[in-house]
């Protein structure tokens, strides 16, 4: 497996694991058929604890579990590429496996960094921004006091 | 004692059937869909991963469309799920001070770093109900108006989104100013090994560590936290006013190192709200007069039951800090053996369950002692005579 910087791998991975399955489908769909891969691990539905620090501190507890979908896919024969996304959706690891073994490979990287990670990019900047906006617009504006202090 | 029962298998085949039919109501009406339930009745998706210990939008509302919206039930369907299901590892704790806050409120300070965010709450509404349709509000999203408000600032959205460094996603615990001013103790930074006392793996013993009094209040019933809660307010435990710290809600990134990839990955977004409770703490020989707080912290947006756990969190620390225990919500074993829904609705509507045979002899029991005073009471008389 050819190692690509990896902060650039964690950060599609992320983009991958967020994404409405549907984009990734579209995709998909796009690729041409000489896309070929092997389950290394089959689609597969379990759980991660979720652990959360008491005040904020490093005094951790289990907070609760979390539904993960993970699958680990062997694309081209010779690219690696995992997922491990929130909730049941096999279809949606799978997708996103295969996504991260592509963009590993030269011959795919450059055409799915421009096409589909950048969509995936804007669909997270937008619901980021949209989280933002909305907590703008309900923060309390006091009129006599300086905030801050 | 249970007994064997035989029989009745045709009817429990038609109380299933009509179980079935009552769910799905008369067929005219349109049939609603997980995907309505979860984003129409969200809160109540919330709720049910909370006390079902498994954050799964999908699968809580589906829960709760079988059990016809029955809450305990939905989070026992939760439960029973989660037993299905094989643990992959654990996520690294998440970063509440990185929560991407949607609403954020103190009580404690007016002007706080940040400043106070209302977000989607119903404390400002009327309560009053709205029969008639309502308009659509405008879809969640980027509003045009919004676009040309954006421009007309100095900084383009564009070079915003460039260095996306989101506002919100950076507030600073209110708790923290106390902390500065040394008025607080500050958080504990002593990491405690690295296996944490799990709660589903281990069965409950009291005292128990704080690790574990906090998972047990954060899958515990929303009535029972409110009810015990209440109950220190109104003085069993508690003879001063808390004040509420901060209260955010908002969205936590969950990260988890898969063993096959060697290094972290952000795999999504849990919904939280946390929450800190100030109280007064007057001093004692171990320490100076300040504040101290008690930590809740629940998966999903539900203020009333944060809320009720911070405040537990710090009642049941009353044995450990040497504080006289004199009432349930001070007590462990009080508040922790019976804080879980699933185990206390089974218990007490285990009373449907055929008792025959015990009732049997609890009848032969009456009458013989019926029949023993009887007879005393009648020897007396006799003899009076």
């Amino acid at each position: 497996m050819e190692t690509r910087d990896k902060t650039e791998r964690k950060a599609w991975i992320k983009l991958l694991a967020g994404a409405d399955p549907a984009r990734l489908k579209a995709f998909r769909d796009q690729l041409p058929d000489s896309v070929r891969y092997a389950y290394i691990v089959r689609p597969e539905t379990g759980m991660l604890m979720v652990q959360a620090k008491a005040d904020g501190s490093q005094n951790r507890f289990n907070l609760g579990e979390v539904t993960i979908s993970r699958c680990v896919l062997e694309v081209n024969e010779k690219y690696l590429g995992g997922a491990w996304v929130m909730g049941g959706d096999l279809n949606h690891a799978e997708l996103a496996a295969m996504f991260d073994g592509l963009l590993q490979d030269p011959e795919h990287h450059e055409s799915l960094m421009n096409g589909l990670i950048r969509v995936l990019e804007q669909d997270y900047e937008n619901e980021i921004r949209s989280m933002e906006n909305d907590a703008r617009d309900t923060t309390v504006e006091f009129f006599t006091m300086k905030r801050g202090e | 004692m249970y007994v064997a029962v035989k029989g009745g298998e045709a009817a429990v085949a038609n109380s299933r059937k009509l179980v079935k039919r009552s769910r799905r109501g008369p067929l005219h009406i349109p049939k609603i869909g997980t995907d309505q339930v979860d984003h129409q009745l969200g809160l109540a998706v919330d709720r049910v991963m909370a006390e079902g210990a498994l954050y799964d939008r999908k699968a809580a509302a589906q829960a709760i469309l079988q059990s016809q919206g029955d809450m305990v039930e939905a989070i026992f369907l939760l439960r029973a799920f989660r037993t299905t299901l094989k643990r992959f590892g654990n996520s690294k704790p998440v970063n509440t001070g990185k929560m991407q806050v949607i609403r954020r409120v103190s009580g404690a300070f007016k002007d706080i770093p940040g400043g106070q965010i209302l977000g989607p709450t119903y404390d400002y509404t009327h309560r009053l109900i709205e029969f008639e349709d309502e308009p659509e509000p405008p879809s969640r999203g980027i509003q045009p108006s919004r676009e040309a408000q954006i421009d007309s600032d100095s900084t383009s959205p564009d070079q915003e989104l460039a260095g996306l460094a989101p506002r919100f996603q950076q507030l600073p615990w209110v708790v923290d100013i106390l902390r500065n001013q040394g008025l607080m103790p500050p958080a504990s930074e002593t990491l405690i090994g690295e296996a944490v006392e799990d709660l589903t793996r281990e069965p409950l013993k009291v005292p128990a560590s704080r690790s574990i009094r906090l998972q047990n209040l954060a899958r515990g019933d929303e009535g029972f936290l409110l009810g015990t809660a209440y109950s220190l307010q109104r003085g069993f435990g508690l003879d001063r006013h808390p004040f509420l710290g901060e209260l955010r809600v908002g969205y936590v990134e969950l990260t988890y190192t898969p063993p096959e990839l060697g290094f972290e990955i952000s795999i999504g977004r849990v919904k939280v709200t946390e929450c800190f409770m100030i109280n007064r703490n007057d001093g004692s020989e171990n320490r100076s007069p300040g504040f101290e707080n008690g930590y809740g912290l629940v998966f999903g947006q539900n203020e009333r039951k944060a809320m009720s756990m911070s405040l537990l969190d710090r009642s049941l620390q009353s044995a450990e800090e040497g504080v006289e225990v004199k009432y349930p919500a001070q007590d462990q074993e009080f508040v922790l053996s019976h804080s879980d829904n699933v185990e206390s609705s089974g218990f007490v509507q285990h009373l449907k369950l055929p008792h025959y045979v015990d009732f049997q002899s609890e009848l032969v029991f009456i009458r013989n002692y019926t029949k023993d005073s009887q007879k005393k009471r009648k020897v007396p008389v006799e003899s009076s005579v």
